[in-house]
């Protein structure tokens, strides 16, 4: 019976976001499919003018050789000439000019061997198009022929070729071909398609979050707790009323059923104040005690307040949480893909340091402020408020952002990227906190996963809008963008967080000296960190954040393919974090989990040594989201597991502080170190070498852990686990 | 779109064609009083008329400014100069429009010995087809006479000379054959040499051998030509030197016979001898920049010391056909989109 009625509402809700969804598809996919219309009738017959209008220029030059005397066969140049007109000109293959025959006289673009025969029908055909034309415009005896790859062929060439007579005086010497190049073509057309998907994907999970949250917030929220009101009193449980504010229809229901208890209440008291007063003035026993029972037959009717009053239901607050905390990450996740590409705009050469180190730099200080502030940021928030610390927060971060994006030089971006970084750890350490608060034993795993979902969510649009707006709008556009996401996050903290709540025992530790001292000297502890914590940390933030984007850019990315290629990481590890959570709980091998998990995020960066190129990198990137899955959650556990004693004695809270503080700081270090590596390896090697690197130490890890063991692995509780990345 | 794409890189070019972008915007015309009288030019020419005056002419006209030339032909005799000048004191013209350093110099003289008595010093000078007002003394500085003078030059610079060249065709060895005691040759070949290191080629330098009075001679020529055909140069270069102006057919002549192209820098090689082609200032466009300068001081009220001297800022690529048809040595393609091409 009980849960019912929430039951009831939930279907039709479940319903609402079928429609929704379906909705929206329809109309995103018809927003697709005419974003690709307008391309279709843009782009491609654009590029197709474009070779009739190259094919024309170049054959009025020769023409005009021609006329001022220069023999055919003496043109000098040619190359040279077609060179520049393929620099001048994007998506072209080749321009070569044939004899009448279809034999290569001049080409610049490709190796005329590769061609083969190839350019012989179509020569042929513009031949014999100018011999039989009866107007002289050139254009109409333009020859059009494609050629696909052939998947055997050695040549691997795909273009359209755009033929046309080359004459003069009346005369055909030859036939000057512009080719197209298929290839770029295809790029161009998967590269919109792949944009479209991503803004498809990113702009459906963004609606459902929002839908999910304003449902939850004044639907579903209310209408469990009606629901478990009106089980309450039919179950004459007259304890509890609902205190929360509500507009509407849900809100005079909430109003009526609040006064129906009240009312009860009331009466109850009366009765009882009745009840005493009439046992207080009469001296029969027997009529007390039939006033005692008539008040015992009351009580048995139903649970009424005691003395305290009546209490509240909380209300669902976590889901405030979840937007809030999507909020703030989406905002510092826009810049991933560009971020290193953006601070090398800015960076001035130093005499005797790398450039590549200097780009670590603003990187590695956000990271450093992160992990230096988010202990403060954490027991600070729990003193004067969660509203107040993300507002706060939220507004260190806007000005990070904002200023980020108006730096002058590379100094003042590491300070502003600094004051990000504290913003950052401040809402991070508020919605960690006020998460933890806001739910109890039974939810707090539930809460924890909303929490965590949020971030996951982040991981993945946010990257890839910044990828996109930044090829249109530009970096500082994008910052101003995430700077009023940041802002807006805030005002949205002040408006639903409207409760204040006590602060909890997470919030209320403080690190010690000690604690670090005793930590340290825990040999499994060390080992963890050092060879397995900091390792995967530092490939996160020094191959995603710095190598990734910089690397792909070399290699001719457009930035919204950066940002596709880091949301592999996020959607890796969203889709697969729950499931190795569970398989390293249900089969109690975290440390082998944790062990599995560095040596494939190592070893997947080591291919892009021997096959330098964009698939490798979202190999390394995909490698990396899979290992940071196996790893991220039973690594907490392994701590707890190897800390057992220190945990009880000084709880959980305080050794996980200590564990993220320290894997914080190495990432941190993460950025600068590959800088080094890139400066003297060049990025290719820097990331095969720093996959090396983490692989090495995830094998000493393994093979540790191995030998030495867990501690007392069957007494362990479950504790929660906090967030993915960062 | 295309097409568009090309001529924009057009400009990129150190060299092209067009003949008047290079004159300074006249901002200050409005400004100016109405002309009541035309103005008295003094015109002492070395050589007659050339394109240079017809070029002055052309602007004056196109500008409607009203001018009473008074034109004084040398005949390439410097005693004819000081006849001039004496008469230009007496008539006391607004401007004296000298051609040439010869004439330039016995007007105005050296900057360093200046002689009132014989020099023109109250009266405005504005001097064209100067190859070099430093290098012959006339000025201490291009940004400024520091007297009453300005002026205009012709002379395109080497490293320029060195890029249209190198356009044409890739050279591992440039020739230049020249008159040692030409302080304006001895110059452009030291140029030419700091233009070698850089593009990487080696420079075939041959000075004239003179006679017992110092003067090189032009029955030498042949052998000179000889001496560096043997080394296969694959330009013999023709710079501003006068031993070779007037000998230029002999030069131009000799070497197509040995099957040289010749480059120059000045076009009478191109209009009058056998050049196969040259980058330089058009004479026309030399006059026009010198009457704007006549403008600028005697309409704008502008003192001639604030007017820097200057050479055109474009010039002329051109080819001539006829030769390299002979030769069998043709322009390229990319020389094509900017070269003017002559018979």
């Amino acid at each position: 019976m009980k849960g019912s009625y929430a039951r009831t509402i939930k279907r039709p809700i479940v319903g609402l976001f079928a429609i929704s969804l379906g909705l929206l598809l329809v109309s995103q996919a018809i927003m697709a499919f005419y974003a690709w219309n307008l391309f279709e009738r843009g782009t491609l017959p654009s590029l197709d003018r474009k070779a009739i209008t190259v094919a024309i220029s170049v054959q009025a030059e020769i023409v005009h050789a021609l006329d001022i005397g220069i023999p055919y066969d003496d043109l000098v140049g040619m190359e040279e000439l077609f060179s520049q007109v393929l620099d001048a000109t994007q998506g072209l293959a080749f321009v070569a000019l044939t004899s009448p025959a279809g034999e290569v006289l001049h080409i610049h673009g490709v190796d005329r061997k590769l061609l083969g025969s190839m350019l012989i029908e179509s020569s042929k055909v513009a031949l014999t198009r100018f011999n039989e034309a009866v107007e002289t415009d050139p254009s109409t005896h333009i020859v059009r022929q494609s050629f696909d790859k052939v998947p055997d062929s050695i040549t691997q060439l795909a273009f359209t070729d755009t033929a046309i007579a080359l004459a003069h005086n009346g005369q055909a010497l030859g036939v000057l071909h512009v080719a197209v190049d298929q290839s770029f073509i295809q790029d161009r057309i998967s590269e919109i398609r792949l944009d479209i998907g991503t803004v498809l994907l990113t702009s459906i999970l963004i609606a459902l979050e929002f839908l999910l949250f304003v449902v939850t917030l004044s639907l579903l929220g209310p209408a469990r707790m009606i629901g478990s009101l009106l089980n309450n009193i039919a179950s004459g449980d007259f304890r509890h009323v609902i205190l929360a504010k509500y507009r509407e229809e849900l809100g005079c229901v909430i109003e009526r059923l609040t006064t129906i208890v009240n009312n009860i209440n009331a009466s109850y008291v009366e009765v009882v104040n009745l009840a005493n007063k009439a046992r207080a003035s009469t001296r029969s026993a027997a009529v007390v005690a039939q006033i005692d029972e008539i008040l015992v037959k009351i009580r048995e009717c139903g649970s009424f307040p005691s003395a305290g009053g009546v209490t509240s239901y909380r209300q669902p607050r976590v889901i405030n949480i979840r937007m809030l905390t999507f909020l703030f990450m989406f905002a510092e996740l826009l810049s991933r893909p560009f971020l290193p590409l953006y601070v090398r705009e800015l960076v001035t050469p130093l005499p005797g340091i790398s450039e590549n180190i200097l780009i670590g730099l603003p990187i590695s200080a956000f990271m450093l402020m992160v992990a230096l502030s988010m202990p403060i940021a954490g027991g600070w928030a729990g003193r004067v408020g969660y509203v107040k610390a993300y507002t706060t927060g939220a507004i260190l971060a806007t000005i990070g952002l904002l200023g980020t994006g108006l730096a002058f030089n590379l100094w003042d971006l590491i300070l502003w990227r600094s004051l990000s970084g504290i913003g950052y750890a401040t809402m991070f350490m508020a919605c960690q906190g006020f998460t933890i608060d806001n739910t109890d034993e039974q939810d707090r795993t539930q809460g924890i996963a909303s929490f965590v979902g949020a971030i996951m969510l982040a991981e993945i649009c946010a990257p890839a809008i910044g990828g996109i707006l930044a090829d249109r709008v530009g970096y500082t556009m994008v910052f101003v963008f995430a700077a009023v996401v940041a802002m807006s996050s805030s005002l949205l903290a002040v408006r639903i967080i409207r409760f204040r709540t006590s602060a909890s025992p997470y919030q209320n530790c403080r690190l010690r000296a000690a604690d670090f001292g005793q930590l340290l000297h825990n040999f499994r502890f060390v080992i963890l960190i050092l060879f397995a914590a900091i390792p995967t940390k530092m490939l996160l933030t020094g191959y995603l954040i710095y190598l990734v984007p910089v690397y792909l850019i070399e290699l001719g990315s457009s930035l919204s393919e950066i940002g596709r290629a880091v949301m592999i990481y996020g959607i890796c590890t969203m889709a697969l974090g729950p499931l190795f959570a569970r398989i390293a709980d249900r089969f109690h091998c975290h440390g082998l989990m944790v062990g599995l998990g560095g040596l494939i995020s190592g070893a997947g960066l080591l291919p892009v040594m021997l096959w330098p190129g964009i698939d490798s990198v979202l190999l390394g990137v995909a490698a990396i989201g899979i290992g940071q899955a196996m790893s991220i959650s039973p690594q907490l556990v392994l701590v707890s597991q190897v800390c057992h004693d220190l945990v009880q004695d000084r709880g959980h809270a305080i050794i996980l502080g200590i564990f993220r503080l320290i894997e914080r700081i190495g990432a941190a270090l993460g950025p600068v170190l590959v800088g080094v590596l890139s400066a003297v390896y060049g990025f290719a090697y820097a990331m095969a070498i720093s996959g090396a690197i983490a692989f090495i130490a995830s094998l000493i890890f393994s093979v540790a852990f191995l030998a030495l063991g867990l501690r007392s692995e069957d007494d362990l509780n479950d504790f929660p686990i906090m967030e993915s990345s960062q | 779109m295309i097409a568009c794409g090309f001529r924009r890189c057009l400009p990129l070019l150190a060299i092209t064609i067009t003949l008047w972008g290079g004159l300074v915007a006249d901002v200050t015309a409005d400004m100016s009083e109405p002309q009541t009288r035309p103005l008295r030019i003094f015109m002492i020419l070395w050589r007659g008329e050339t394109n240079v005056e017809v070029g002055l002419r052309d602007y004056f006209n196109s500008e409607g400014i009203k001018t009473d030339l008074i034109i004084r032909n040398a005949e390439r005799d410097k005693n004819k100069i000081l006849e001039f000048i004496q008469e230009a004191k007496r008539i006391k013209p607004d401007l004296i429009y000298t051609w040439g350093t010869p004439v330039t110099l016995g007007v105005v003289g050296q900057f360093d010995a200046i002689d009132p008595q014989q020099h023109i010093t109250d009266i405005p000078v504005v001097f064209a087809m100067v190859t070099s007002p430093e290098g012959s003394q006339i000025v201490e500085s291009l940004a400024s006479s520091g007297r009453n003078i300005t002026g205009v030059s012709h002379v395109v610079p080497v490293e320029t000379q060195v890029k249209a060249m190198l356009a044409y065709r890739k050279a591992k060895r440039i020739a230049v054959i020249y008159n040692p005691m030409e302080n304006n040759s001895v110059l452009s070949v030291r140029a030419l040499r700091r233009s070698a290191e850089v593009h990487g080629f080696e420079v075939i330098d041959q000075p004239a051998e003179l006679d017992e009075s110092g003067r090189p001679r032009a029955e030498d020529i042949p052998d000179l030509i000889d001496k560096v055909a043997a080394r296969e140069p694959q330009f013999l270069y023709l710079g501003p030197d006068s031993f070779v102006g007037v000998n230029r057919k002999t030069f131009t002549h000799e070497a197509k016979v040995h099957r040289i192209p010749t480059f120059t820098a000045t076009e009478v090689q191109l209009r009058d001898a056998e050049a196969l082609f040259g980058l330089v200032s058009r004479y026309d466009s030399v006059g026009r920049l010198a009457a704007h300068k006549i403008k600028q001081i005697l309409i704008d009220k502008i003192p001639p010391q604030d007017i820097p001297i200057e050479t055109l800022r474009r010039f002329s690529y051109i080819v001539k056909m006829s030769i390299a048809k002979e030769l069998g040595f043709y322009p390229p393609m990319k020389v094509l989109k900017y070269a003017e091409i002559v018979e």
